[in-house]
């Protein structure tokens, strides 16, 4: 079979391009050309109505693949359609019997390329495909049209939803234009989009019970798609989102520890990061700041945040630990357009545009040393714009993120609100982002705390329950950890560690101490590890401050306070 | 650290693997357990439930919808739909709880079938003055009802899906 793939200049195009009835006489030697249009239905997302079908509109797919099939149904040719979805196959024998089959698939070979799929993860991880009709070549040069249409009859999804596939595959066209602005020879690790009909918000082992759209390493990026439930097909930001996400693990680096998490609340600061790069990824992949995630009977049903914070749900805990913060952050670096971040009176008059925020992406947050998060992004784009410096602090300070000095957050003053002590007790535990301990010495007093636990999504990943501890190593060689729980406390404790060497790469101690609130002291996780030079981050928890509020075995016990040692 | 027990909750789903490269020596141990696959984002209204018994065919089991506010909100509303409206019977949801935030109902679901869907619940409301939804989606299957089978991949070549187009002219 030869297989070949063609991308065509719209001038080619233009020339190619032509109608059976009044076309040019194929040329001699019983050679034709079979050329025509790809598009599909696009229905809008919009914010406060749903998806409207009545705007449905017929889109290009663009960078798709079409194959011309014998009569037999082998691929005699195939190409690619460019970005007005014009695809045109020269050469063709006439009077030919032949067909066109549409893959819902982009593929590009060579400096850029690029491999996305999308497949039915319920039907054997079938591609999605077009499937013409056989038709003959005649004599003249012949115009064919493909078009996938929404299924959608006027009330309901009454007919198949072919459009489906390939709607979420302009999505990813766009995101992919995006990057090479800024990267013009990115190559894009392969990546398949799982969609089917019968992909529910169920989290369950069960068909297509795949809980939530997301992106998962290693398996590509799941999309629900169950109608009057939750369909994500047409909901551009949502998958420019997982999308975001894809570009973490093969271009960037993520340390987040995931979860749930709903826009308000004071998370992990890694988690915070990576939640809102996807959704300020797909702010400016799709050019519309406005994100809407539609759902429910008839699709009219929906969830929208304007990342200029225009008429959006009020962020009460800004921060550097909110997603809804940093996402903010990275439009208004973004973006063209003077804004007032609400509740500042810092205007927004930075328009970095997207190249230096992906190479900051790319670059240190992929590289530090310190944990991903909105610290090290910052850093880097100061680095990269000093005659911006000022700029920038700006837009940091008007989501109450103090002047970003370094990859650590040195100097941070603001530490949220908390949930359950006060403000004042709690500033007495939590007051820096990283502490720090010299190798040889004991750092006194590091506190793992359930105090920012989420009426909406609980307690597990929620700012300071994992607190961050740095060390330099300047001797290499095997050194001892040990964290160690202080009098007094709640319950008996159960100190874990988690090493970081850079470059995401980590080392667990995770143990279980025989010990309880008489004894303290045996309450501890110790180990060790051959170290080479450099800075490190210990990251240390109570574990129950990492479990549900409501774990019927082990809740979390709150304020649980350790010395930490690092022996060479 | 212990094994964690795991409540239905929404967003509750498997591990977040470290992003790591080469094996660590010596200390690595346990992998990572309690940590998620991040979902996609989520708005200013929490929605839980919980299914008093697994569904079972002809017997009544009672859902419990908690919805959660953070923001002024006037006041929310809830709807329930199921996916197969002939495979259960679905009661109106009764308002039990509506107090600083937290609004709690009750649906009772009658399965007609080992295989009754889905229950959609949606709660919308406005807040801040936007209006905002949520929607939550039940499993009405009955125990050791799994559903269709997927299926099977093809012995050999590329499995492929042939959707219908409109060709012109």
């Amino acid at each position: 079979m030869m297989r070949w793939l063609t991308f065509l200049s719209v001038g080619a195009l233009l020339a190619g391009c032509g109608g059976s009835d009044g076309d040019p006489p194929a040329p001699a030697g019983g050679e034709l050309t079979v050329s025509g249009q790809v598009t599909f239905d696009r229905v809008p997302a919009v914010a406060g109505q749903g998806l409207v079908y009545a705007q449905t509109a017929a889109k290009p797919a663009r960078g798709v693949t079409v194959e011309l099939l014998t009569a037999a149904g082998t691929v005699s040719a195939s190409t690619t359609t460019d970005n007005l979805g014009n695809y045109s196959f020269g050469g063709v024998a006439a009077s030919t019997n032949v067909s066109l089959r549409v893959r819902a698939e982009m593929l590009r070979v060579g400096t850029p390329s690029w491999d996305f799929r999308v497949v039915d993860n319920v039907n054997a991880e079938a591609l999605y495909t077009l499937a013409g009709a056989a038709f003959n070549t005649g004599t003249a040069n012949v115009t064919r049209n493909l078009h996938a249409a929404s299924g959608w009859t006027g009330s309901a999804y009454t007919a198949t939803r072919s459009a489906a596939p390939f709607a979420i595959l302009d999505t990813a066209y766009d995101a992919v234009q995006l990057v090479l602005t800024a990267q013009p020879l990115a190559r894009f690790p392969a990546l398949k989009f799982h969609w089917s009909t019968a992909n529910v918000p169920v989290p369950g082992t069960g068909p297509g019970e795949i809980g939530s759209s997301l992106f998962r390493p290693g398996v590509g990026i799941l999309l629900v798609g169950a109608a009057n439930q939750d369909t994500d097909e047409y909901d551009r930001h949502v998958i420019s989102h997982e999308f975001g996400h894809y570009l973490e693990f093969g271009f960037s680096r993520s340390d987040s520890i995931g979860g749930p998490h709903a826009l308000t609340d004071q998370l992990d600061m890694r988690l915070a990061f990576g939640e809102a790069w996807g959704t300020a990824f797909a702010a400016m992949a799709t050019g519309d700041s406005v994100y809407v995630d539609t759902f429910g009977a008839g699709q009219r049903d929906d969830f929208w945040v304007d990342l200029e914070q225009r008429n959006a749900p009020v962020n009460r805990t800004p921060g550097w630990f909110s997603e809804y913060s940093i996402q903010s952050l990275i439009f208004d670096l973004y973006d063209n357009g003077p804004d007032v971040p609400p509740g500042s009176l810092i205007v927004d008059d930075l328009a970095l545009g997207f190249t230096p925020i992906w190479n900051a992406f790319t670059t240190e947050q992929r590289t530090t040393r310190a944990l991903t998060s909105v610290f090290p992004f910052v850093y880097a784009l100061k680095l990269s714009r000093p005659g911006q410096e000022p700029l920038i602090d700006n837009l940091t300070q008007s989501q109450r993120i103090d002047v970003v000095s370094d990859i650590y957050g040195t100097g941070q003053t603001n530490f949220g609100l908390p949930t359950k002590r006060t403000a004042l007790e709690v500033s007495q535990d939590f007051h820096t982002v990283y502490d720090s301990v010299a190798v040889g010495g004991t750092l006194q007093n590091v506190c793992s705390l359930d105090d920012y636990t989420s009426a909406f999504t609980g307690a597990e990943n929620k700012l300071a329950s994992r607190r961050f501890v740095r060390f330099t190593v300047s001797n290499p060689g095997l050194h001892t950890i040990t964290v160690r729980a202080r009098a007094p406390l709640n319950a008996a404790a159960d100190p874990d560690w988690i090493l970081h060497m850079g470059n995401g790469q980590t080392i667990r101690s995770e143990g279980e101490p025989a010990c309880s609130t008489a004894t303290p002291s045996a309450c501890v996780e110790e180990n060790s590890a051959t170290l080479d030079l450099g800075p490190y981050v210990l990251e240390l928890y109570e574990w129950t401050n990492t479990n549900e509020a409501d774990d019927p075995d082990y809740p979390p016990i709150g304020r649980t306070c350790f010395d930490v040692t690092v022996l060479r | 650290m212990r094994t964690q027990t795991t409540i239905v909750l929404l967003a509750a789903f498997a591990a977040w693997p470290a992003l790591v490269g080469a094996a660590p020596p010596v200390t690595e141990r346990a992998p990572v357990v309690g940590a998620a696959y991040p979902v996609k984002p989520t708005g200013p209204i929490a929605v839980d439930y919980r299914v008093a018994a697994p569904p079972a065919v002809g017997v009544p089991v009672e859902i419990a919808v908690t919805a959660r506010v953070e923001a002024k909100a006037s006041s929310l509303s809830i709807e329930a739909n199921a996916s197969t409206p002939r495979a259960v019977l679905v009661t109106p949801p009764k308002l039990v709880a509506a107090a600083d935030g937290v609004y709690s109902w009750t649906i009772t679901v009658v399965p007609l079938a080992a295989e009754a869907g889905y229950l959609s619940v949606i709660v919308a409301g406005d807040l801040d003055g936007v209006a905002q939804a949520r929607s939550v989606t039940v499993s009405l299957r009955s125990a050791g009802d799994a559903g269709p089978a997927p299926a099977a991949a093809a012995a050999r070549g590329e499995a492929l899906i042939a959707l219908p187009v409109q060709e012109s002219p």
